[in-house]
């Protein structure tokens, strides 16, 4: 009798557990998306051409070109992936270096722009730039700034985002040209709550218009600007989120900051297209199949002209999982997803 | 079956229940202290999760209260029983946790403390489900060994 009883406290034991994890589940919301107020128009303008595996997830998107793609390689910095926008051909590159200066891995990362590439790192001031013909290092600069964020406007003009004083982001300008002038502006990102996390973005040049955007992680909300640093606009995306929720809190024990619960992300991911703005958004609209929500990730695009929406479409997970970076090159869309990267044809 | 030999056999049983036992009271105790030791890190961890974060403020100090309290009562004989049980809830809630986390959202950093945290999920999920069968184990060895008549063999 007595492990009969023994057994029906086990049972107990495992009931009151799934009971507590079941509260726990649907108390949290994480089962239910909820829909925004908002509408999209979905079109169907990608077609998938080609899965690549590539072996790593630790490969990013380093840059386009007229008629490449690159990848970079966050373990292995001197090493990148090209693609061939039209023939999808795929080529290893090592980046040669004489002399390479202290970079740390962490902050690494490797640009491409026109003709040009970069190996940039903030931590340690550090610009490298050269040629993508011959992949050689070229260039060698120490700026006088430390930077968290760097995107190359061309040859020897850079984007970049930084710590300003109190340690909040600021954006700003480095010319290589005449002894490494760095600029910056503290009225174009605005602060909503600790100038941190609530001001984090992307940061993107416009070939198009030669200007710049920057489009913040946590609002609903892209800023328009030149390149000497004159805000263009302000435009709002399709959420309704207008003011960061975020909740961030300074670590004593490491001094650093850290967010303190999730935060609600608006814009996942973002590339620029010619004259469009291309967001993924986290977000479900109230007009949207969830299904489908569910399985694809949506794409918003913006005109940068005119700064409206236009249309939506989908990039359907692959093995289960959600794009994590894309880029548009020609009519060549390309996503990664863990370790694979997949090339669409857009028709339009 | 003579007396003998069901005395030994309870004896044995007796031995692995304290086995057992010293393994839970080692892992919820250094599971406890390392999380007592950065408790504004483990708050921030248990924030960042989207199923615990309403929570996060008493959960940083409940569970590492519970821990210790489960291995006090591991550690006291009288209480072993319950103890027992109670490791056993507290496993299958952890082990729980890391699956609905693995289903629903796979980036959330694990809060467990010390070298745990290196393992990876799935290795979590394996090494936390083991504990689980061994609390279970334990469970049972010990009603045996205290009741080993109701074990015998009737015949």
């Amino acid at each position: 009798m007595k492990h009969k009883q023994t057994l029906s406290s086990a049972v107990a034991c495992v009931v009151l557990s799934l009971l507590l994890l079941t509260v726990l589940y649907f108390s949290s919301g994480i089962h239910w998306e909820a829909a925004q107020p908002f509408t999209r128009t979905f079109r169907s303008i990608v077609e998938l051409r080609k899965v690549y595996d590539i072996k790593y997830n630790s490969y990013y998107i380093a840059g386009v070109t007229q008629d490449s793609i690159y990848l970079g390689n966050l373990t292995a910095p001197l090493h990148a992936i090209g693609m061939d926008n039209e023939s999808l051909d795929t080529q290893h590159i090592e980046i040669k270096v004489k002399n390479l200066p202290k970079l740390s891995l962490r902050s690494t990362r490797l640009s491409v722009r026109d003709r040009h590439f970069f190996i940039s790192d903030g931590s340690n001031r550090t610009i490298i730039t050269g040629h993508t013909g011959t992949w050689k290092m070229l260039n060698t600069y120490i700026v006088d700034e430390y930077f968290n964020d760097f995107e190359p406007i061309d040859s020897s003009f850079f984007a970049v985002r930084a710590y300003g004083t109190n340690r909040e982001n600021i954006l700003g300008t480095i010319s290589a040209r005449k002894d490494n002038i760095v600029q910056f502006s503290d009225h174009l990102l605005e602060k909503q709550i600790d100038g941190i996390f609530c001001t984090d973005g992307m940061l993107h040049y416009v070939p198009y218009f030669d200007n710049l955007v920057y489009v913040y992680y946590y609002r609903n909300e892209y800023i328009v600007f030149g390149k000497a640093l004159n805000l263009v606009a302000r435009s709002n995306t399709l959420d309704t989120i207008s003011f960061a929720q975020i909740e961030s809190h300074k670590l004593v024990s490491s001094n650093t900051y850290t967010m303190t619960r999730p935060p609600v992300l608006v814009n996942r991911n973002t590339c620029v297209w010619d004259r469009s703005l291309l967001i993924n958004s986290p977000s479900l609209s109230k007009n949207e199949n969830r299904e489908a929500f569910r399985t694809s990730s949506v794409i918003d695009v913006y005109d940068l002209q005119t700064r409206t929406y236009s249309f939506s479409f989908r990039i359907a997970d692959y093995n289960g999982q959600k794009l994590k970076s894309f880029t548009v090159s020609g009519n060549t869309l390309i996503a990664l997803f863990d370790h694979y990267f997949i090339a669409y044809t857009i028709t339009m | 079956m003579n007396i003998d030999s069901g005395s030994m056999q309870a004896k044995i049983k007796n031995m692995i229940v304290e086995a057992i036992c010293f393994c839970l009271i080692l892992l919820f105790m250094y599971a406890a202290t390392s999380k007592v030791l950065d408790l504004e890190r483990f708050t921030v961890q248990i924030g960042q999760s989207r199923l615990l974060t309403e929570y996060s403020a008493i959960l940083a100090w409940a569970v590492p209260l519970i821990e210790v309290a489960v291995s006090i009562m591991l550690a006291i004989s009288r209480l072993r029983h319950v103890g027992l049980y109670a490791s056993f809830t507290l496993m299958l809630l952890f082990t729980g946790y890391i699956a609905l986390v693995l289903t629903s959202d796979g980036r959330i950093p694990c809060s467990c403390g010390g070298v745990i945290e290196m393992l990876d999920w799935k290795q979590h999920l394996v090494f936390n489900a083991s504990f689980v069968v061994l609390s279970f184990v334990g469970i049972v060895l010990y009603s045996s060994a205290k009741y080993p008549q109701a074990i015998r063999d009737p015949a």
